[in-house]
């Protein structure tokens, strides 16, 4: 299978998922809810179903791993893993952050990503060894020289348990925490790519949740790992940072480890 | 000791150099290497060239026994290749492998892998695998 065929088919994908989901945008649905308490919307099970049928019909081969329906076996070691609305709560509060993530991962690793904003109509791709683009054109991650001038994204508080947010404290310190953001989900990576943010330092995310993001930050420039500096693979805990300036990753990863405790002198 | 191939070694290429070795190792899984790609055509099929790069450069890793002659390997790799330390990142991180680098200038004749995976472009493109 040729990457280039991947990227077209991937595209494809979006396009179907952005067309489930624009008429439930703000459209004031009701939303049941799963056993883990997250809302799920009409909108996520349909652009999922749409996504599934081209790859059922296109790949029929590959694994399906997706956010809604579960994974669904293939033989050919290459995965496509799919989240139709990564930031469903910002989506019932009418947010346009949320994204449709889609990505091929062969063998555990990803291998090409796409984050698609269906309201907005932005479209981040990435893929091993190719610039990442947004609506065709490329993006570039931007420079950090200090830790302390970084801005840091994570999408909410209540996303880390005690021990997590203590450590992300330890990492806001030493940050320019004046400029940090939260909410976003997968829009913070896009915007991280695109060159508006330096650090994006989230725990427990799913590989649904991480696997499309993966080429988009590293094919703009930046590089995405665990808490420890350890490369994202399908066997990673789900704790995930995202730097734009690769050279920040041993700071990084140092403050995180300190904790807000320690670094007091 | 860890061998990192990229190209004609890898298990199911084809290659017969490549089978005799595979009845000794275990595939330890896919990982990668920074570098940049390229691809060599020959008489008897193409056949890779990894140097230093910014890219991403795809192949498996494979668990040696102890005791495992690397002379053939060697030999088969000959003056073009030098065998060198490198780590690499594998589907339980970094480790340290022993790989066949390109040892010259990459020819003119060279076919950039952007994609930095040889197998997977020489099976998408219908190339033959040197050797195979």
């Amino acid at each position: 299978m040729k990457l280039d065929d991947d990227i077209a088919l991937a595209l494809r994908l979006a396009d179907a998922a952005g067309a489930a989901i624009r008429p439930y945008f703000r459209s004031g649905l009701t939303s049941e809810r799963k056993a883990d308490a997250s809302p799920v919307t009409l909108a996520d099970q349909a652009a999922e179903e749409a996504m599934r049928a081209i790859l059922r019909a296109e790949r029929p081969n590959d694994t399906i791993i997706g956010e809604e329906f579960g994974a669904t076996a293939g033989t050919s070691g290459r995965s496509w893993v799919l989240d139709p609305i990564d930031g469903t709560a910002g989506f019932l509060a009418g947010r346009a952050m949320f994204g449709t993530l889609i990505a091929l991962v062969v063998e555990g690793w990803p291998v090409l990503g796409v984050i698609d904003q269906p309201i907005a109509g932005e479209r981040w791709v990435g893929a091993s060894g190719r610039a990442t683009t947004l609506n065709g054109a490329p993006v570039k991650t931007r420079r950090c020289r200090e830790l302390a001038d970084a801005t840091l994204a994570t999408t909410g508080p209540h996303y880390f348990d005690d021990h997590q947010g203590q450590h992300f404290m330890g990492l806001a310190a030493k940050t320019d925490h004046r400029r940090m953001v939260m909410g976003g989900d997968c829009y913070n990576y896009a915007m991280l790519a695109s060159g508006h943010l330096d650090i994006v330092c989230e725990a427990g995310l799913k590989l649904h949740d991480w696997a499309a993001l993966v080429p988009v930050v590293e094919g703009a420039g930046g590089l995405m790992c665990d808490w420890n500096g350890d490369p994202l693979h399908a066997g990673s805990d789900g704790h995930v940072i995202a730097l734009g300036d690769p050279a920040r990753q041993d700071d990084v990863v140092e403050a995180l480890a300190c904790g807000p405790d320690h670094h007091h002198h | 000791m860890i061998l990192f191939f990229y190209g004609t070694l890898i298990a199911g290429s084809g290659n017969a150099v490549a089978a005799r070795a595979h009845d000794a190792l275990t595939d330890l899984g896919r990982g990668w290497v920074a570098g940049a790609l390229y691809a060599l055509p020959d008489a008897d099929g193409w056949y890779p060239a990894l140097v230093a790069g910014q890219g991403r450069v795809w192949g498996r890793l494979y668990d040696a026994p102890d005791g495992f002659d690397l002379g053939p390997l060697d030999a088969y790799e000959g003056a073009e290749y030098a065998r060198a330390a490198i780590n690499v990142t594998g589907p339980r991180g970094r480790v340290g492998a022993q790989a066949y680098l390109w040892a010259g200038a990459v020819p003119a004749d060279a076919v950039p892998l952007p994609d930095g995976d040889f197998a997977a472009h020489a099976a998408a493109h219908g190339w033959r695998v040197y050797g195979a």
